[in-house]
Formats: C-alpha cells, sequence, structure tokens
C-alpha cells in the first residue's frame, strides 16, 4: 500500500487496533531488551568498556591503521576487521592521524586512551572524532569487488577486445621479458631485449638516447612509498627517461616552473580568504581535516571566505551565508580577477610597505621574518646589455657577488647589495652607473609590476572576468583589512590555459599583504617527512639507494629541455634554416613535468620514437588526461607500434583494457604503503603494512602478485642493479637482499622510525591492539632486535608526523611547518626560457593574455565566439575519483553527472532540464550527456564534473577463460569530457591542448558549441 | 487536517510553525530531572559541506544495501540575498518523543525504549505492514530492509550508543556537524550547543516533538516536508 493510500483509508487505525490485538505476544520479548533484535544486520562493536572504563576489544574483530587511497589524499585509517573471515568491516579515521585532528594527538597516547578518546564516554569522541569522507567510508568494498582481477591475464584476440586469458604468474614472467611470437602477431621484443639495447632509439633524434629508453613507466606519484619502488625500478636501476605521472593533467606543475604556487590557507586563524577553483574540504587537498577546519573557521565571526569557481559546490552552505559566498567567474580568466586585485591593492597602496622594503635576507633575520620579496630588486631593462631582463647583479656592480642583487637604499637613493640592512625604494625606474662608468637603464620589481598590472583597465578586467567592478573593490580591501591573516589559494592548481600564470599573480597577492607562512595566512609546510631532510630511503639504518643506479642517456620523449641544443635545433642553424618554431612543443620548466599524456603523444608521431614496452601501474591516462585518448588510441592498439604493454592494477580501466599482459595488483589495506597527507598542515606519512590478505594470485613461492613482485622479478631475471642479492647495504656496509616487498619496505619503514629522534617502543598490548603482532615476525626476519620497537611502534600509530607542541612560533608558522623562500614579483629565471614556437623569450613578471595555441594563435581566432559561445569547465565532483565507480555506495548515491548551466543560457541555447545535448568542440569532436539548469553555474559556462561516463572499471563485459563477466550497468552513468576534448590544432600530428607555458594539459576554458538532440 | 492538505499548506507557505522557536529548549527542560538518558541529535547545518560521509559510514555500519539509507542529505540550491547557496540537509528518524509510528504499530514490534528514548523495530516482530512508515510525518526514514524483510530506520546506532560508542555517522562526520548525547545531562555536549543556539526541528507542527535539532535551519526551512528518498541529482 502506497503511503497516500494509506491516508485515504479512513478504517486504517481501526485495522491497525485489530492486528495489535491478534499479535500482541509478540511485544512480551521486548523486555529482554536483546539489542541484535534491532540491530540484525548492524555490526557487533569493535570494543565496548567495562563500568570502570576500561576498553575491552572484541574478541570476534580486530582493529589495525592503513591507509586509503579513495582518492590522492591518502589519509591514514582506522580498520575493523572480522577475526573469521578476514573481512574488512568498516574503515574510519585514525585519531593519531593529521589527516583527521586539527593537530593530531601525541604518538606517546596511549593506544588504549586514543581508542576511548573516540567513545562517547563524557562526549569524548565529539571533539576527538577522527573522521573519514563519504569516499572513504565506501572504499571497504574495492577489495571484493566482482570486477577486480586478482589472476594473471594475457590478452585473447587484438588489444582492447577485453577478452582474457588466466596464465600462471611464471608464464607471465617468461613472457614479458624473453619476448617471442607472444601473441601470434608476430615477433614482439621483451623488456630484457629492450633493456640490453643501447643503439640510438632514432637515429634521426640522437639527442633522445638508446634503445632502451624506449621503455615508457606511467604510475601513480600519490602512493609515494609505492612510487618510490617502481621509479627504483625504472629510473635508478632501468634507467628510462620516461616515466609519467597524473600530475601534469591533474594540475600540479606550477612548481616545476618554479612557482610557488599557494597551497593551504591557513583558516584557523584566517579572517579573510580567497578560494580560486578550490572547495576546501570537498576535492585535493585532503578532506577531512579541511571540511573540520573551515567548519571551525564559519562559526567565528572573524571570518570570511570566498569561493570563486565557475560552480557553486555544496560547501558553500546557505547556513554559513554570514561569512562565506560563492562568487561565479568565467573559467579561465582567474589571472584577470587577480590581476584586478593586485590593481587596487597596489595603485591604493594598500600594501604592506615594510615587508615589501626589506631588500633580502639579512634584513628579514634581522626583522624576524620568515620571507622577503624582490619587490626592491633592480631589473636591468637596457636591451643591449648582457643581463637584459635580469636582476643586476652585485658583481657588475661592484658590490658584492653574483648571487647578490642590488637594490635602491631608501636612504640614500645610491644602489647597495641586497643584503644590505637598510630598506630600499619599492618604485625607482631610472639609470644606475656601472664601475666601467657606462650607465644601465634599471627598474624595480614592483615598479614593472605595477606597470604590468595596469596595462589593462580595471573594467577590462571585470569585464573580463565577469565580476563586478565593486565586488572585485570589496574583495581587494577585505584583502588588505586583516593584516597577514588573509589568503588566497588554489590548492595545486586549475588546469586553465594560463594556470602558471594565476598561480603566479595568486603567490604576489599573498605577497603584498606578507601572508606566507604567516600564522592565519598562507601555508607552505604541508607534506611529506620521508623526502627533505631525512632522505628515509637512504637513512639512517639503510641505504636502500645503495647499488649501481643507471645513467640516464638523452633527453626524455615529452620534450623536457632546452630545445636550443638539441640535434633538431643544431641541423637546422647548421643547413641555414631558422630554428623556430621548433617541430614539436618543449618543455621548458625547470624540472620534467613528466606527462604521461605528452609521452603518449610522442609514442603516436614516433617522435623521438615510440615505445616499445609500455609499464602502466594504478594510472589511467586515457581516462584522466583531457582528448589524450582520441589522439593516441590507435598508436597503442597497434601491436606493430607498441610491442608490449603490460598493466598493473587491480580493475581493468579505459587504459590498460588494451594491454597485452595483466599484473594483478593490491588495493589498499592489501598494501605496504607511506605517503604524505595533503593539506594537514602536519609533515609526516601515514605508514602501514598488510592488514589483510591480499586477494591476488600467489607466486610459485607464495608471494601475493601486485607490482613490486613483478618489478623484482623481472628485474632478476634482466640480472638488474637494486633488486636480487646484494640489492643495498646497511650502515655498517652489510648487504641485503630483495626478493619481496617487504625486503624493501620493512628496513625503509625502521629509516623512517628512526628518523631524527627514533620513535619509542610499543607495549606488547599495544602491538596486539592494533594487530601489529601479525606483522611482527615479518619485521623480526629482517631488522636488528634494537630496531624492532620503534618501526613497531609506528604501525601501531598508522604512522610518524614531525612532533611539534604548536603549529605557530608567534605570527608565523612553526618552524618545522614553514618554508622560508623569496616571494618573487620578478622571476628572471623564467626571462630565460625560449618559447619553442616562437623563439621569443618568456616574460619576467605575471601576464594576463587571452588562451593560445602553441603556435600563438587566440583559441578565439580559430573556434569563433559566435560559433562556440560557452567555454567548458570541469570539476572534481565529491564522492567520485578516477576509481571510486567501482563502489556500489558511491554509485548508489548517483549514477550520473549532468551538462550543467545557467538557466538563462539554457533557455536561450533552447535546453531546459533533462534534456539531452550535444557539446561539440572546435575540433569536431563531442559528448552527449543531460542537462541540468539552475542558477548555480556561471553564466555562459558549460561545466561537468568529473568521475562518470566510465567503459571500462566494471562498466564492460570481460571475458576471462571464455566465461563473460557482465559489465554492471550503474558505472558507466553520464559523461566524461575528457574523452572528447580538444587537442591543439596548430600542432602537426597527434597533440594535447596544453597550457601556454608549463606544458600541462588543458582542462577548462575550452570554447564549446552546445545543442539539442 | 487532512496530510496532503498540510504539506501543500506548508510548501504554498501558508503555514506557520504552531511550537516555540526553539523547541529544543524546551526538550531540555522537560527532561532533565527525569533520570533516564534522553538520547539526541544536533546537526549543526553551518558545519555541513555535504560530503555523504554519514550516508556512507551508516550504510557500512549497518549492513544496509548501498541504496537503501537510513539517512541521506538533502542537497538543493538556495538564494540568499540575491546569493546562490547550496543546502545540506541531513535526515534521519528523528526518534521523536511523541511518535506516531509507535502508535499504529500492530504487533509492538517498534516502539520507545525507556532507558534512553530510542525508537526501535523489533525485527523477530515486525510484519513490515508498512503502517509505521504510513503515518510517520518524516518520508522515507522508514524502508524495508531488502535483507531482513522487515522495517529498518535510524535507531541512532543502537549497537554502539548502547555500549558508550557514538553513532557512525557522527563518529565519521568530517565538519563535526553532527553531534549526538544525553539531553537529560546539562552538561553535555548536545545540551549546551542547544542552550546556546536556536535550533530548529523539521516539521514541529507535526507534533511528534522529533529529537534530532538542526542549527542553521530557517523557519521557513524548518516547515518544508524533505524526503530522505531523494533524487540523487546532486553530484557536486
Amino acid at each position: 500500500m502506497k503511503r497516500r493510500d494509506f491516508l485515504k483509508t479512513s478504517s486504517t487505525v481501526a485495522a491497525a487496533a485489530t492486528l495489535g490485538t491478534s499479535l500482541a505476544n509478540a511485544t512480551e520479548t521486548k523486555q529482554k531488551d536483546d539489542i541484535s533484535r534491532y540491530a540484525p544486520t548492524s555490526l557487533k562493536p569493535e570494543y565496548t568498556f567495562s563500568p570502570d572504563g576500561e576498553l575491552i576489544p572484541n574478541p570476534d574483530q580486530r582493529m589495525a591503521f592503513s591507509m586509503c587511497y579513495g582518492c590522492y589524499s591518502t589519509c591514514s585509517v582506522r580498520a575493523r576487521i572480522d577475526n573469521n573471515t578476514g573481512k574488512i568491516l568498516r574503515v574510519a579515521g585514525n585519531p593519531y592521524a593529521p589527516s583527521a585532528q586539527e593537530l593530531p594527538l601525541n604518538l606517546n597516547t596511549p593506544v588504549r586512551d586514543a581508542l576511548k578518546g573516540l567513545s562517547a564516554i563524557e562526549d569524548l569522541g565529539l571533539e576527538g572524532r577522527a573522521a573519514l569522507c563519504g569516499r572513504g567510508n565506501a572504499v571497504v568494498d574495492a577489495m571484493k569487488d566482482p570486477h577486480r582481477i586478482t589472476q594473471c591475464l594475457k590478452r585473447v584476440g587484438a588489444r582492447g577486445e577485453n577478452k582474457w586469458q588466466t596464465i600462471s604468474y611464471e608464464q607471465m614472467i617468461q613472457e614479458v621479458t624473453e619476448g617471442g611470437n607472444l601473441f601470434g602477431e608476430g615477433h614482439v621484443d621483451g623488456l630484457k631485449a629492450i633493456y640490453n639495447n643501447h643503439a640510438l632509439a632514432n637515429t634521426a633524434y640522437p639527442d633522445f638516447g638508446p634503445g632502451k629508453n624506449q621503455l615508457l613507466a606511467t604510475g601513480s606519484s600519490s602512493q609515494a612509498a609505492r612510487k618510490g619502488f617502481f621509479d627504483r625500478f625504472h629510473k635508478q636501476s632501468w634507467g628510462t627517461p620516461n616515466i609519467g605521472t597524473k600530475s601534469a593533467y591533474c594540475g600540479v606543475v606550477t612548481g616545476a616552473m618554479g612557482i610557488t604556487a599557494p597551497y593551504t590557507a591557513d583558516i584557523n586563524h584566517c579572517e579573510y580568504a580567497i578560494y580560486i577553483g578550490h572547495s576546501p574540504g570537498m576535492t585535493g587537498d585532503n578532506r577531512n581535516i579541511s571540511a573540520r577546519r573551515l567548519a571551525n573557521a564559519l562559526e567565528r565571526d572573524n571570518f570570511k571566505c570566498v569561493i570563486v569557481d565557475p560552480i557553486l559546490r555544496s560547501n558553500t552552505n546557505k547556513a554559513s551565508h554570514k561569512n562565506s559566498e560563492w562568487l561565479p567567474i568565467r573559467p579561465g580568466a582567474d589571472t584577470a580577477l587577480v590581476f584586478a586585485l593586485l590593481q587596487q591593492v597596489i595603485n591604493k597602496e594598500r600594501y604592506n610597505e615594510r615587508f615589501l622594503a626589506i631588500p633580502g635576507r639579512a634584513l628579514a633575520d634581522k626583522r624576524g621574518e620568515v620571507n622577503y620579496s624582490n619587490a626592491t630588486h633592480l631589473v636591468v631593462k637596457s636591451e643591449n646589455h648582457a643581463l637584459y631582463n635580469q636582476f643586476l647583479t652585485a658583481a657588475a656592480m661592484g658590490l658584492g657577488d653574483q648571487k647578490t642583487r642590488v637594490v635602491i637604499d631608501k636612504l640614500t637613493g645610491q644602489p647597495v647589495a641586497n643584503s644590505s640592512l637598510g630598506d630600499a625604494r619599492l618604485m625607482f625606474e631610472g639609470t644606475v652607473t656601472l664601475p666601467d662608468g657606462s650607465e644601465v637603464q634599471v627598474e624595480t620589481s614592483m615598479s614593472l609590476l605595477k606597470k604590468r598590472i595596469n596595462e589593462k583597465t580595471p573594467e577590462q578586467y571585470a569585464s573580463y572576468c565577469a565580476i563586478p567592478l565593486e565586488k572585485i573593490a570589496e574583495m581587494a580591501t577585505e584583502f588588505t583589512s586583516h593584516g597577514r591573516r588573509v589568503a588566497i589559494t588554489h590548492y595545486t592548481g586549475i588546469s586553465v590555459p594560463d594556470t602558471s600564470q594565476m598561480a603566479y599573480a595568486m603567490g604576489i597577492l599573498g605577497t603584498m599583504v606578507a601572508a606566507h607562512n604567516a600564522k592565519g595566512g598562507m601555508n607552505y609546510g604541508t607534506g611529506s617527512m620521508m623526502g627533505g631532510k631525512y632522505k628515509v630511503t637512504q637513512s639512517p639504518l639503510y641505504n636502500l639507494m645503495d647499488f649501481e643506479q643507471a645513467k640516464i642517456v638523452g633527453t626524455n620523449a615529452e620534450r623536457f629541455g632546452k630545445y636550443e641544443q638539441s640535434h633538431e635545433y643544431l641541423e637546422k642553424v647548421r643547413q641555414g634554416l631558422p630554428p623556430y618554431p621548433a617541430n614539436e612543443p618543449w618543455i621548458v620548466t625547470n624540472r620534467a613535468i613528466g606527462h604521461s599524456g605528452a609521452f603518449l603523444v610522442a609514442h603516436a608521431n614516433e617522435s623521438p620514437y615510440h615505445f616499445k614496452a609500455w609499464i602502466n601501474w594504478s594510472a589511467n591516462p586515457f581516462y584522466g588526461c583531457p582528448g589524450l585518448q582520441n589522439q593516441v588510441k590507435e598508436s597503442v592498439r597497434d601491436p606493430k607500434k607498441l610491442g608490449l604493454f603490460v598493466a598493473v592494477d587491480a580493475y581493468i580501466n579505459e587504459t590498460n583494457q588494451f594491454a597485452d599482459y595483466f599484473v594483478p595488483d593490491l588495493v589498499q589495506y592489501e598494501q605496504w604503503s607511506m605517503a604524505r597527507m595533503g593539506a594537514s598542515l602536519v609533515k609526516g606519512e601515514s605508514a602501514c603494512a598488510p592488514i589483510v590478505e591480499s586477494q591476488t594470485v600467489k607466486t610459485a613461492s607464495g608471494q601475493p602478485v601486485c607490482m613490486e613482485q613483478f618489478l623484482i622479478d623481472v628485474a632478476k631475471r634482466l640480472e638488474m642493479n637494486g633488486f636480487g642479492e646484494q640489492a643495498f647495504s646497511d650502515t655498517h656496509g652489510k648487504r641485503h637482499p630483495i626478493h619481496t616487498p617487504e625486503d624493501y619496505y620493512v628496513p625503509l619503514y625502521a629509516n623512517l622510525a628512526h628518523a631524527g629522534t627514533p620513535l619509542p617502543s610499543a607495549t606488547e598490548d599495544e602491538i596486539k591492539l592494533t594487530s601489529v603482532d601479525r606483522l611482527a615476525p615479518l619485521f623480526k626476519e629482517r631488522l636488528k632486535q634494537e630496531e624492532l620497537g620503534p618501526t613497531l611502534f609506528m604501525l601501531t600509530r598508522g604512522g610518524r608526523y614531525e612532533p611539534l607542541d604548536n603549529l605557530y612560533d608567534g605570527e608565523f608558522f612553526h618552524k618545522s611547518m614553514r618554508s622560508a623562500f623569496e616571494c618573487k614579483l620578478y622571476d628572471e629565471n623564467i626571462a630565460r626560457k625560449i618559447h619553442s614556437h616562437s623563439g621569443k623569450h618568456f616574460d619576467g613578471l605575471p601576464v594576463f593574455d587571452e588562451p593560445r595555441f602553441w603556435d600563438g594563435t587566440a583559441y578565439s581566432a580559430l573556434w569563433k565566439k559566435d560559433e562556440y559561445p560557452f567555454v567548458l569547465a570541469g570539476f572534481k565532483s565529491n564522492l567520485r575519483s578516477p576509481y571510486s565507480v567501482v563502489l556500489p555506495r558511491i554509485t548508489a548515491l548517483g549514477e550520473e553527472n549532468f551538462i550543467q548551466m545557467h538557466e538563462d543560457d539554457a533557455r536561450k541555447a533552447g535546453l531546459k532540464n533533462g534534456d539531452n545535448a550535444r557539446v561539440k568542440f572546435g575540433t569536431g569532436t563531442s559528448f552527449i550527456g543531460v542537462v541540468q539548469a539552475d542558477k548555480s553555474v556561471a553564466k555562459g559556462v558549460v561545466s561537468v564534473g568529473h568521475g562518470f561516463g566510465h567503459t571500462a572499471m566494471g562498466a564492460q563485459d570481460i571475458t576471462i577463460d571464455g566465461t563473460v563477466l557482465p559489465g554492471i550497468k550503474a558505472r558507466s552513468g553520464g559523461i566524461c569530457s575528457n574523452f572528447a576534448s580538444a587537442n591543439d590544432p596548430t600542432v602537426k600530428g597527434a597533440s594535447l591542448l596544453r597550457e601556454m607555458y608549463t606544458g600541462a594539459s588543458i582542462r577548462h576554458a575550452i570554447p564549446i558549441a552546445i545543442e539539442k538532440v | 487536517m487532512d496530510r496532503r492538505k498540510a504539506i501543500q499548506l506548508m510548501i504554498g507557505g501558508a503555514a506557520i510553525s504552531f511550537v516555540s522557536a526553539t523547541p529544543a529548549i524546551a526538550a531540555l527542560r522537560e527532561n532533565s530531572q527525569s533520570g533516564k538518558k534522553h538520547l539526541a541529535m544536533l546537526i549543526d547545518l553551518r558545519r555541513c559541506n555535504g560530503c555523504k560521509a554519514c550516508v556512507t559510514s551508516c550504510g557500512v555500519e549497518n549492513g544496509n544495501r548501498p541504496n537503501e539509507h537510513r539517512t541521506q542529505v538533502f542537497q538543493a540550491v538556495a538564494e540568499q540575498d540575491g546569493k546562490q547557496y547550496a543546502i545540506n540537509l541531513p535526515l534521519l528518524c528523528n526518534n521523536c518523543e511523541e511518535p506516531s509510528c509507535v502508535k499504529v504499530c500492530p504487533t509492538g514490534a517498534t516502539f520507545k525504549r525507556e532507558q534512553d528514548g530510542i525508537i526501535v523495530v523489533d525485527a523477530t516482530s515486525c510484519i513490515n505492514c508498512h503502517f509505521c512508515a504510513m503515518t510517520c510525518p518524516y518520508d522515507g526514514s522508514r524502508f524495508t530492509n531488502s535483507d531482513t524483510g522487515t522495517i529498518d530506520k535510524c535507531n541512532f546506532c543502537i549497537q554502539r550508543t548502547s555500549q558508550q560508542l557514538l553513532p557512525a555517522c557522527v563518529e565519521s562526520c568530517p565538519g563535526a556537524a553532527r553531534v549526538f548525547g544525553d539531553l537529560s545531562d546539562p552538561d553535555s555536549v548536545i545540551s549546551q550547543l542547544l542552550t546556546k543556539h536556536n535550533a530548529l526541528v523539521i516539521q514541529s507542527e507535526k507534533n511528534t516533538k522529533p529529537n534530532v535539532f538542526y542549527i542553521g535551519l530557517t523557519q521557513e526551512e524548518a516547515s518544508q516536508s524533505y524526503s530522505l528518498n531523494t533524487d540523487k541529482k546532486w553530484q557536486r
């Protein structure tokens, strides 16, 4: 009976009364109060308390700390495991972890106290709760997913047909290393032949090195320790320069350009925060702790935040309307907004002059400042001078060395070294006289910046970003009305055509008020303690890197490096041809961006060469990299072009469905995993060993198959260094082997536990309570007795973080939590870089420009506004990550995403809610989706959330050994705009649409048309 | 008044809440001297970012199928002062003081526990007649559990809360928006918060005296009816 029908039935109450009489006896048993009657399907508690508050663990369950991989935040979690079935029952946050607590519990807190602190006793758990997000809670189902691959597979039929046979691990190792006529399609080089090929890969490109470079390795850098192992094989031992990650199609590349991009806003004490294209607590950064911090801040009267984004997200909630707002912006126009803000701040002189006038480190130290800026540094503007567009050096002025720069002393008006202890002039434009008597034109960075940001009028910026002038003025006033307790951040970058410039300008805005590293300002200290000062792969107990490492020969295939030193350039010059443009775009960042998509584009174009083998681990570039699949799929599908494709993963994703061999990998909880916790404000890592038995098939020697085991066994067959016997040494010089993952991770964990001040030892009780007793034998077999205590202690806490009593030190972050740097208003290093198409130097100042292709043509010139009146923007959905589609509790909360747009735009385009519409790119590609129109999207924008529209990951039928594993419909719902996204039509051959400066991929601000279908 | 008519009136904005603007205070006053626990939940909407950790953690903890929810988050776009905002409104069984469900249960399977005020469903005596679900003014908070074939609903994770542990949704809430505790204890966090803030219940005019309170809910929002059976079109 439907509820409404029930209400219509007037006799219902009478009927109930009758039934009640006849079944009255059933109620008698309720007095016994057996909870299981009321909660028949609920879990039994993991522990209870005695009347005097003593913790009593449930003997049927165990608790263990592990790491979540529901997204790339890699939070530490506490898992409950059924002792009888070995199944993970539930996961929650780890109270020791910086990912869950404002200030993580002191590691010395006994485990029993930590667990009690999560309970309802005296309401302790309300303050002490260690939360885990919606996706993290749902990840429990990943292990036993019906589409999870646990066997070693070899393809049957053509690539991409999704037909497989199971083979033994040993057969797989044999075939991928030795090669042969593996598929009846002709000879395939095995890894051994490729590894030993020292002849040039392509004689037309001698600077790209030998044939052994024709191994492409792509993997997941977020699983930090595992990636370290992956790189050990590919980089340090094999020596291929071609290692890709998702970073350059996810957003994190500004650092590669040398730009200190704003990272985390310290909303614990911030009074005004501007978030651009980033919703704290929703995506990107560590959502658990960010959500808590933002919630705390929103309760404060002295906090306001603005979330600048083309689409309204859930975290700008109405209940907090007094201090939070969503500000719609045109995608790709963030630089215009930041320039407009800078214009207000600089023209009205609302900046922190006392800070900006500090010429260098010496006065900064004296003043107790963490940072200083180059606002007062003189840039040479005489075109004929050797230092044109570079900073005037103290050496050139006869005032000091090459590294020291020159400023105009505020008091004397004379040029002095920036090591002086006096304030310097912010605004100066004029000439200085060099020791040889010649005059040189110079100008301060601040003066140059002021001119730059005034190249456009306030109205022009406002119109470009579609934000009213008054709003910009209000934001500029707010930003400069709270001392240093303000922040502007975007977290890891937005994939727009000028991400680097936006990030650069945002950093400068922070510099104007000296908010960097300030309490309540902008934090740069979060992250890993593995790298940095501790270098735990090398010390203090074991030097895992002590083996003869390969020398990488040749430029990498994504063309990172100096085009002007390339064979191509030199040949063109030798032949008297114009060297510019280069044949393909070059990446001119300070370090390789490792763009998996760019490597595959190189492969498709066979320039500098095609790859002979590709090992793709835990990565899905075909799904995640905009526009990649349609550019390179055929070249990956063709066995003549790509001889060998080995996928290592737990699921058959959109990329590795084209693989020849599939190595089943471990999922979270089964792995050794150690990684930083993003945005936690605390340096540290989660660190855990397998807490449940893995689901993957075993090798003949009884080891579960996984990425590490596969690489170890390949390396041993190829006699590669750093694996097998004598793989590394301890600090006494004794050599140790690597035959299994634990041979590597146990000493690595011992190093982390002993770095700096070693951790204490855990009690037997704690070791048992956290199920570390199950793992202890692996450690006992490999460590010295005295190394055991601290190492096991770390596992009883789920990781380690830099100990600190306070996040702060006065008005700044604590010294372990901050990063002292020169705040750049002008970057001479960027000014030295040369664009590989135009041959022109880059600008040392941030640039506001409309989006342009590689050849300098504006997008708007090819994709005209009247034909492509909208722009595409994407966002990372709340519950979706590239992998979360396999979680039934996630798909149950919505199987599809939408083409989201403003209702006025929809009306004009003849669209209404629920219509099917086609979104077309200027390159002719398109996708179809369902329209959702309201007022929560900026005008002129079509917004599509990511994480939907899967064609693999269990969405597709898979045939293994002749049996069809049917696809799950719930997984294919919605749209993936990346499949159709545009490439760069001004680049020959396969290409990607790329950021104008760093070469990262573009996801947003791409012109599109939309029509009803 | 006919229920359907009442709903129409609410949506039309014609009806006004009949009960005090701060029913939480009234609840506190009534129960502080009883000597028994009065378990309740408070949801601070200012702290909720709609992440749905409550939804998934509840499902795992209580062994519900992925598409059967004891708690859900209603989400929508709303305007305030000419600006667009998200509404994130977590919904669950209100474990009311004067529940309509208990009155109509023909077997006595659903009843309010004296010792803590939780309304439970005894799966061994529930006949899945749906009378309780039909009379409950809070749509979707009661549903048939496909595995047991009996009525299921939020019981404040009784298996945990009866053992001095927190409900799954509360311990998993990243924004710490959900607060759970004993209203009989004037020093409890929830009592303190309810004293300090003007918390509302949803549809107080139904006179069931809910034990789920909301900070940040407006009178107008509180008077609307919501359903746990959301349309799942909010993907942001």
